[in-house]
């Protein structure tokens, strides 16, 4: 990076602005995911749509595809990519680490396990509920498995202090659940397998008002509560001893952010399967524009977040409509070389350190 | 210009750091034997004595970064483990070995983190304080540059502006530095800046305890000198008591004489010939 | 009108309805003109705005359609959707075309199609009776990398094995598993049936031969490798009867 001379004060003079700049993000994303889909609507329409809601007059024409289908699906993309990104951000700042993803303390394989234990081995149980209850527990399923895979990997990790054994630990319990999905995998039916590519992949896909309003508060409440713990995770940066130094408690911080973290985490892949990347890879361009302070990072993070995933879900619906891609693929395509050059550029950084 | 220091020294009994009887096990050995030592605002003291004497350690247990097996370090004659943290943290700073930030905050960002003990919000008076703090460790011009940039020298001494800002213009009583080899990694030129600088902090009032390897800038800066081995406290005194050649000699083994300094009253150690 | 699931897609232009068609699933391979109409995607995964879009006033949809969540949306939307019961019996597979037809408007077109599958799949009976013995059959759902995935008990191609005269060597366990060269062998298969679409990527019966195990099989000494049109047989729509006389038929002149 160049060295150019910075403003006054650049972070607290800025951070209003850049707020301001990305929420007027997340509002033309939010516009563009209302009105772009296998249905062609003008704009017009759209809006019209959303004032008839408004205003609290019937619905007419295709009202119905506006606020049914497209208003719940960029709301929860929204809240899925607020969760996974400000998630993301705090679980760089807890490892010390810029390319630590929030799965890495097991949520997403755990979540995958329990969603996927459900599909193959849950068939009893799933037949004898209804059938939108029925994929109501897939989500409980994998909800509870992201949760408990990861306060394993916490009470691993509490073995031995420091966050190294942390990080160890959740590889470990990683490698372990992932074995059991491969397990479930080889036992799954033809059909029960491309079920199970759901959650590899990710979607938003059959989202509803109900499903939005079972998910918003565990994914709603860490993206608010997290930013408060933005000057705890800025001392952490200095390391453990130096946080606890100034006047902060690690242990009791990364209690509560790892508990945060897997409830939203948790709450966004249990109804969305797995998208990559987008926790790695907000923060990190959000750290490399306006620096790793995460009183700015972390409310930037959930702006950006959620509006990189109403995007890559428009992207998903119009790209083979009437069909869909999976959401994860365009993620994953857009993460993986970046990621890549993500690599490469700490590496020329350390070597030039 | 510094803002002014404005704790009360007529209040001298306060601001007493001090080691009780402590002894600390750790990874199956015993690190600290028994250990008391008083710290008294006002002073430089200094902890020297071979690798694995405990030095650090005694440092870490007078931060409250460790809980001793037995014993405890007290401040205002107060228990450390009875602090609540941040009260604490703003009465004492410390400067570990090898700050390693791995993030592209810039330098005053760094500095201000010194300050977070004092408040949710940063106000006019911490950047101030952080300006001051840098210009202390002649870094000034440092501020606006990406900490990722800077050589090792420089970043140590960005990380001792942040310790001095964090305790910097402490109200409630004389605040205490810990510095564990504050010189390490510096040039000559900056090794003496920095202990010249603890010193006349220690002038204006703080309380210092650095861990020292180099026992010549120990002698030349330090008011005490309190000398370890083997998790024992041997010596506590002024320079010329603490620096006795023939217990230095012994406790390091290799013989060191004193080498009188001609156009001064003081000395330097030196390998005996 | 959208069809999802190849069977109901075959029913419907067999039934002469295809000109309705607006949409099909991926699933949706034959004939050729529903292959040219918008996909929406695989029949489990449905985007409900996807098919939407192409405003189908009737959606007639397979079993296991879906997820549920993008059915209920249809629905909400107005969209008339009328799901097929799952068929692995010729009985079943005759009551879904009558129904398909009452539904498409065309109960005569239905009828003639139904009685001639009945008058086939009773023939396709009086030949099994007649086969003096049952060949060991297995049906491998791919190979090439890896072990091979053969088809155990409980799937459609067991089903349609049966039906054929066949007897699925592999009876161990259900659904779809990868088996091993060994145990290939120890299966013993009298005959070894894939699907014709993976043909040319295995290199035909030769390459099929060249399978570790294959060669040591009974099916594999005798050359008897069978290709079958996999989504006319598994699917058990209207072009299931042809498909099965003409497995029965192989079967028969290849039984040992």
């Amino acid at each position: 990076m160049s060295s150019i001379a910075l403003p006054r004060e650049r972070t607290r003079a800025r951070s209003p602005y850049v707020l301001g700049g990305l929420a007027a993000l997340l509002l033309a994303a939010a516009l563009l995911g209302l009105g772009c889909g296998a249905l062609r609507l003008g704009a017009g329409e759209v809006l019209g749509a959303l004032g008839r809601w408004l205003a609290g007059r019937p619905a007419q024409g295709d009202d119905m595809v506006v606020l049914m289908l497209r208003l719940p699906r960029v709301l929860m993309a929204a809240l899925v990519g607020a969760a996974l990104a400000t998630s993301g951000a705090a679980m760089q700042g807890l490892f010390r680490n810029p390319l630590v993803e929030p799965g890495l303390v097991g949520i997403s394989a755990g979540a995958a396990l329990g969603a996927i234990g459900m599909i193959v081995l849950g068939g009893g149980l799933l037949a004898a509920l209804p059938a939108l209850l029925g994929s109501f527990g897939v989500a409980l399923a994998a909800f509870g498995g992201g949760l408990a895979a990861t306060l394993l990997v916490y009470l691993i990790g509490r073995l031995r202090p420091g966050m190294a054994t942390l990080l160890l630990a959740g590889v470990a319990v990683n490698a372990v659940v992932m074995a059991g999905v491969g397990l479930l995998t080889y036992l799954a039916t033809e059909h029960q397998l491309r079920d199970l590519s759901f959650w590899t992949l990710g979607s938003l896909g059959g989202t509803d008002w109900v499903r939005l309003a079972a998910v918003a508060p565990p994914m709603l409440l860490p993206v608010l509560l997290l930013p408060r713990q933005a000057r705890a995770l800025n001392a952490l940066l200095l390391g453990e001893h130096e946080a606890a130094l100034l006047g902060f408690d690690p242990a009791r911080l990364r209690r509560r952010l790892v508990a945060l973290v897997a409830l939203a985490t948790g709450a966004a892949v249990a109804m969305c399967g797995v998208i990559g990347f987008v926790g790695l890879l907000v923060p990190h361009v959000l750290r490399l524009l306006w620096g790793p302070d995460h009183r700015l990072l972390l409310p930037a993070s959930a702006l950006a977040g959620g509006a990189l995933v109403i995007a890559a879900d428009a992207a998903a619906r119009v790209a083979v409509a009437p069909a869909e891609l999976p959401i994860g693929v365009l993620t994953a395509l857009l993460g993986g070389p970046f990621f890549l050059w993500l690599l490469l550029r700490t590496r020329i950084g350390e070597a030039a350190a | 210009m510094n803002p002014p220091l404005d704790w009360r020294m007529d209040r001298a009994p306060r601001g007493l750091l001090e080691a009780r009887d402590v002894t600390l096990d750790g990874g199956g050995r015993r690190i600290l034997q028994g250990v008391s030592l008083r710290a008294w605002p006002g002073r430089l003291l200094a902890l020297v004595g071979p690798n694995g004497a405990g030095k650090s350690s005694l440092l870490g247990v007078l931060a409250g970064l460790r809980r001793p097996s037995r014993g405890e370090a007290a401040l205002d004659g107060r228990a450390l483990a009875d602090w609540p943290a941040p009260q604490l943290a703003r009465r004492r700073a410390m400067l570990s070995q090898n700050v390693r930030l791995g993030f592209a905050f810039r330098v005053e960002e760094v500095v201000l983190l010194g300050r977070s003990p004092h408040g949710e919000r940063l106000r006019a008076a911490d950047h101030a304080v952080a300006a001051a703090a840098l210009a202390a460790v002649q870094a000034a011009h440092l501020r606006g540059r990406s900490y990722l940039e800077l050589s090792g020298g420089e970043q140590q001494r960005v990380q001792l502006a942040r310790v001095l800002a964090q305790v910097w213009n402490s109200a409630d009583g004389p605040a205490w530095l810990l510095l564990d080899e504050p010189e390490a990694g510096l040039d000559i030129a900056h090794q003496h800046l920095v202990l010249r600088h603890a010193r006349s902090l220690a002038r204006r009032g703080y309380g210092v305890v650095a861990v020292l390897h180099d026992l010549n800038l120990a002698a030349r800066y330090a008011d005490e000198v309190a000398l370890l081995a083997h998790g024992q406290l041997l010596r506590h005194g002024s320079p010329a008591q603490a620096l006795e050649p023939a217990t230095l000699s012994r406790v390091y083994g290799l013989p060191l004489r004193r080498v009188p300094l001609r156009d001064d009253d003081g000395w330097l150690l030196a390998p005996a010939p | 009108m959208v069809a999802l699931g190849g069977d109901i897609t075959e029913a419907v232009y067999e039934l002469g309805a295809g000109a309705a068609l607006v949409g099909v699933d991926s699933t949706s391979q034959w004939p050729d003109a529903a292959r040219k109409l918008p996909d929406v995607g695989y029949v489990r995964q449905l985007a409900a705005e996807g098919v939407l879009s192409l405003r189908p006033s009737l959606v007639l949809a397979t079993h296991d359609a879906g997820p549920p969540q993008a059915l209920a949306q249809l629905r909400q939307a107005g969209v008339r959707i009328e799901t097929m019961p799952p068929t692995r019996a010729p009985a079943d597979v005759v009551a879904k075309l009558r129904r398909l037809g009452a539904l498409l408007g065309r109960p005569a077109a239905a009828e003639r199609l139904a009685r001639q599958l009945e008058g086939e799949y009773a023939a396709l009976a009086r030949d099994v009776a007649a086969m003096p013995r049952h060949p060991r059959v297995a049906f491998l759902m791919t190979a090439g990398a890896g072990s091979p995935m053969a088809a155990g008990r409980d799937t459609a191609a067991d089903a349609a094995i049966a039906l054929a005269g066949g007897v699925n060597a592999v009876h161990g366990y259900a659904g779809y598993k990868p088996v091993s060269a060994e145990a290939l062998v120890a299966l013993a298969p009298d005959a070894i049936v894939l699907m014709r679409e993976r043909a040319d990527a295995l290199g035909g019966v030769d390459g099929v031969l060249r399978l570790p195990g294959v060669a040591q099989t009974p099916a594999g000494r005798a050359r008897r490798i069978v290709f079958v049109d996999g989504q006319a047989l598994l699917g058990f729509g209207p072009r299931n009867a042809a498909q099965e006389r003409a497995l029965q038929r192989t079967l028969a002149a290849a039984a040992p």
